[in-house]
């Protein structure tokens, strides 16, 4: 259990220190349209097991850190709630025959394999992702530009989750 | 208690996503300038057409008060604006007339009531015609009132019910309506036919009479205010031998399009009756 807490710990700080430090200035250097969000995966990468309600209550504290450095209070807490709250249903929708193996298995390539891994992850950043830059315009009238910029980000941040996932294997 | 427990605990999730997007939501309008204004934005034109749908219905809802209210206002502007023409004082010469104005200054009192009234059944196919107003006794109506609309003469009161009335229209062979034309005084009467066209008699052949003219009221028998507009000369006829013209007259109210009419009862009637019933036995 303190294995678990540990690793998840030590993951939180290095992925938020990389988004705030090192992403979001990539980010901003190219272009409005590609921005590059790593941190939903700590959501993503919680334990299966925890209740949503915990999962949604470390949503938003994530999601408010991530503001503070970004200077927009509640629009990154708003994605993350939303798709922490999304995890568990979207884990029922890509459960494979005969449920998920393994002693508290985490949404990861070693559990699931490649396949679903990428389609789980892919659903659920593009959740977020839509998510915030709806909470961004705040109005559905620029549908095609926030939906643009889901699908860029989309590409870059998965992109550079699979280099995540392939340098550090995480089990736990 | 437990119950309601149990219920939290199995709807944790949604509930405290429902409460965390909430408050996400708040902190985002409070403190982002951006999502602030659109939302204010948003939310007034929420707002301003949640209120402009109220006032319309609310108005719609109130439509027959206003219509009675304007109503009753008409009728107050028309009593005092025919009080108005009644008060001419020709002083010596007629080259000379002062009028009087009757509203600011207390000369006379009114000369005429006028009491809004519905037409509530009408006819000028048949010989005689009838118009039935929903206004009677009750409200002041009383027999022999004139009746007319906002653009013309629509008939005489004959017959009063407590709270309806029946008028002789224009369109009834006995009403004879005495009408000015160019200062000569004719009789107006209908002889059936055109339900909008009127003859107009006794208008001596020394006079020109143009088409176009202006037929008003005399005034003279206080069933209808003098100057009230009657219609306009549309034909003119001599008779062989005659003395006086068959001038045929354009009604300015189509007589089977009035709605909104107004009753109007003189004031003085009583007394003048009196005076005349002195000269009948004479």
């Amino acid at each position: 259990m303190s294995n678990l807490l540990t690793a998840n710990l030590w993951r939180f700080l290095g992925i938020l220190a990389a988004q705030v430090l090192i992403f979001k200035q990539a980010s901003e250097a190219i272009g409005p349209y590609f921005n590059i969000f790593l941190y939903p995966l700590l959501l993503l990468l919680l334990p299966m097991v925890i209740p949503t309600a915990l999962a949604v209550l470390i949503g938003f504290a994530l999601g408010i850190v991530v503001d503070f450095f970004y200077a927009t209070p509640g629009v990154h807490a708003g994605a993350s709630v939303f798709s922490a709250f999304c995890r568990p249903l979207l884990l029922a929708a890509f459960e494979p025959k005969g449920g998920y193996s393994g002693k508290d298995p985490i949404t990861s390539p070693h559990h699931l394999g490649w396949q679903n891994f990428l389609l789980i992850a892919g659903v659920f950043f593009f959740l977020h992702l839509f998510w915030y830059f709806a909470m961004t315009e705040f109005t559905l009238v620029y549908f095609g530009s926030i939906l643009l910029r889901t699908v860029a980000s989309l590409l870059i941040s998965v992109l550079l989750l699979v280099i995540y996932m392939g340098l550090f294997r995480t089990k736990t | 208690m437990q119950g309601l427990l149990k219920l939290l605990l199995q709807n944790g999730g949604i509930i405290s996503f429902i409460l965390m997007e909430a408050l996400c939501f708040f902190i985002i309008i409070h403190f982002n300038t951006k999502q602030a204004a659109v939302w204010d934005n948003t939310f007034g034109i929420l707002a301003g057409n949640a209120l402009e749908q109220r006032r319309k219905m609310t108005r719609f809802t109130h439509l027959p008060e206003v219509v009675d209210s304007l109503m009753a206002e008409n009728a107050a502007l028309k009593s005092e604006l025919i009080s108005r023409q009644m008060v001419r004082v020709h002083l010596l010469d007629t080259a000379y007339q002062v009028r009087y104005d009757s509203v600011k200054g207390t000369i006379r009192t009114a000369q005429y009531t006028v009491i809004p009234c519905d037409v509530i059944g009408n006819s000028v196919h048949l010989e005689n015609n009838w118009v039935m107003l929903n206004k009677g006794k009750a409200d002041g109506v009383e027999p022999h009132s004139g009746v007319i609309s906002k653009s013309g003469i629509v008939g005489v009161v004959r017959h009063v019910g407590n709270d309806f009335s029946l008028a002789m229209s224009v369109l009834h062979q006995q009403v004879r309506v005495s009408a000015i034309l160019r200062g000569h005084l004719g009789s107006l009467l209908w002889t059936g036919g055109d339900p909008t066209v009127m003859q107009l008699n006794d208008i001596p052949k020394d006079i020109e009479p143009q088409l176009g003219d202006t037929i008003l009221t005399s005034g003279y028998s206080l069933m209808f205010p003098k100057n009230q507009l009657i219609g306009t000369v549309v034909g003119i006829d001599l008779p062989k031998g005659s003395n006086f013209y068959a001038i045929k007259v354009k009604l300015s109210q189509s007589p089977g399009a009035s709605d909104q009419v107004y009753v109007v009862r003189s004031l003085l009637k009583s007394s003048v009756d009196s005076l005349q019933q002195k000269i009948s036995h004479e």
